[in-house]
């Protein structure tokens, strides 16, 4: 069944097709609410909500855009209504923007020594680096350098500014060099110790 | 250009629309080239992981939401299954793949042998009420904690005294029997691979449950033919 005749068949209430289609996104919905959220749990939920609430709508899908990108920018959309009712104080912007609270933000290193990640970083350590990131942060993050949204979608999205959109995304990569950076150092540690106990054997 | 104006500037600008000024501080400036650097690897790994997704959600997810799509009236066919199955399986079998599925075929399948069983015994009405308090005691059997050993152990003997009496019924209720072992063949491969699922767990719970009411039901048909 391709993607076309299921969503034709779903449209009629077929449940082949709904599952057909499930199959078919249901990773990629997940992962994205999985990076957005970074809470296993919940981004279950959240994929059960976006794949609910595109099931519903789906009758009124005409074509006029690629199917995934419609999911996906509900999937999107079903994240962040979820978060604002959810946890605003957590990733209210505003908070993670003020000046007075950056006790988990960047800290400017410029001119401080640095640990070139080029070559040196993988997706795991990546992926654990950015579950590591304050949720405004986060969600700033993979809706721009991961999913691809531009700086004006996002403040649409999240009902920020651009330049609000921008500043979490710097701070975000800030943040993220930091935590890689710190996980290069605990490697090269790990593999002194194991060279200098290799040597003493 | 300072090292602060460049970050202010990486920080409004695209990699790729830096200006000349940010460009030529990059050739001077070794720090910033490799905050510039890394930014570009963070940026183009996590790019990469969008088309690499991680793995996917549990299987609960689906059943939770098929279940809201039929609640909501959405499906239209229910019973229809899309996993396709190994050739070497037979047709039928990929009901089974699906726990919500077979949950409700099962369920199907029950309630006809429910009925069976009561046509069946309707037609001795004085022998059936002398055992009630029987079919109390296997009430009771299927309605508390029933294990599995206890469960296994009983079947064949019970299908014997069936078979005695009505084929289509003892047919019935040996194919169920089978259906049953199949689904619970099915939830403990489950609950071996997830341990920690605790949907599979009560999926096994359910099909040890059945299996325990359809061999009560046989047991019952057999002491209700001894009496006839």
């Amino acid at each position: 069944m391709t993607e076309a005749e299921a969503i034709r068949l779903a449209q009629q209430g077929d449940a082949s097709a709904f599952e057909h289609i499930y199959r078919l996104h249901s990773r990629r919905v997940y992962a994205l609410c999985l990076r957005m959220v970074g809470n296993p749990a919940e981004a279950e939920d959240l994929t059960q909500d976006a794949f609910l609430q595109l099931f519903r709508k789906i009758a009124t899908f005409r074509g006029e855009s690629a199917f995934s990108t419609w999911l996906h920018r509900l999937s999107v959309n079903v994240v962040l209504m979820k978060l604002r009712k959810k946890t605003l104080p957590e990733t209210s912007l505003e908070e993670s923007t003020d000046p007075e609270d950056e006790v988990n933000g960047p800290r400017r290193e410029i001119g401080g020594p640095d640990l070139l990640l080029t070559g040196s970083i993988d997706r795991v350590h990546l992926e654990r680096a950015i579950e590591q990131l304050p949720p405004g942060y986060r969600q700033v993050f993979v809706l721009h350098d991961v999913q691809g949204f531009e700086h004006n979608e996002i403040a649409k999205l999240m009902d920020c500014s651009i330049g609000n959109s921008k500043s979490q995304l710097h701070k975000a990569r800030m943040r993220l060099r930091e935590l890689l950076q710190e996980t290069l150092r605990d490697i090269a540690r790990q593999e002194r110790a194991a060279a200098k106990a290799g040597d003493s054997d | 250009m300072q090292c602060e104006q460049f970050e202010q500037v990486l920080e409004q600008q695209e990699f790729e629309e830096l200006p000349k000024p940010a460009l030529a501080h990059l050739e001077t400036c070794e720090a910033c080239s490799a905050l510039f650097a890394d930014f570009g690897a963070i940026h183009s790994m996590a790019s990469a992981m969008a088309a690499d997704p991680i793995a996917p959600p549990s299987e609960h997810v689906w059943i939770s939401l098929r279940n809201q799509l039929e609640a909501e009236g959405l499906i239209r066919d229910p019973q229809v299954p899309v996993h396709s199955v190994p050739q070497t399986s037979p047709v039928w079998w990929s009901v089974f793949q699906r726990p919500a599925m077979a949950g409700a075929f099962l369920g199907l399948v029950l309630a006809t042998a429910g009925t069976l069983s009561y046509l069946s015994n309707s037609q001795s009405t004085i022998a059936q009420s002398e055992l009630t308090p029987v079919q109390e005691a296997s009430s009771v059997l299927s309605a508390n904690s029933v294990f599995k050993e206890e469960v296994l152990n009983v079947s064949d003997d019970s299908i014997l005294g069936v078979q005695r009496q009505d084929t289509a019924v003892t047919d019935s209720i040996r194919r169920n029997l089978q259906i049953v072992d199949n689904f619970i063949a099915v939830c403990e491969k489950d609950v071996r691979e997830q341990p920690d699922n605790q949907m599979a767990r009560e999926y096994l719970y359910g099909a040890y449950q059945q299996k325990a009411e359809l061999l009560a039901t046989a047991m019952n048909r057999n002491m209700t033919g001894g009496l006839q």
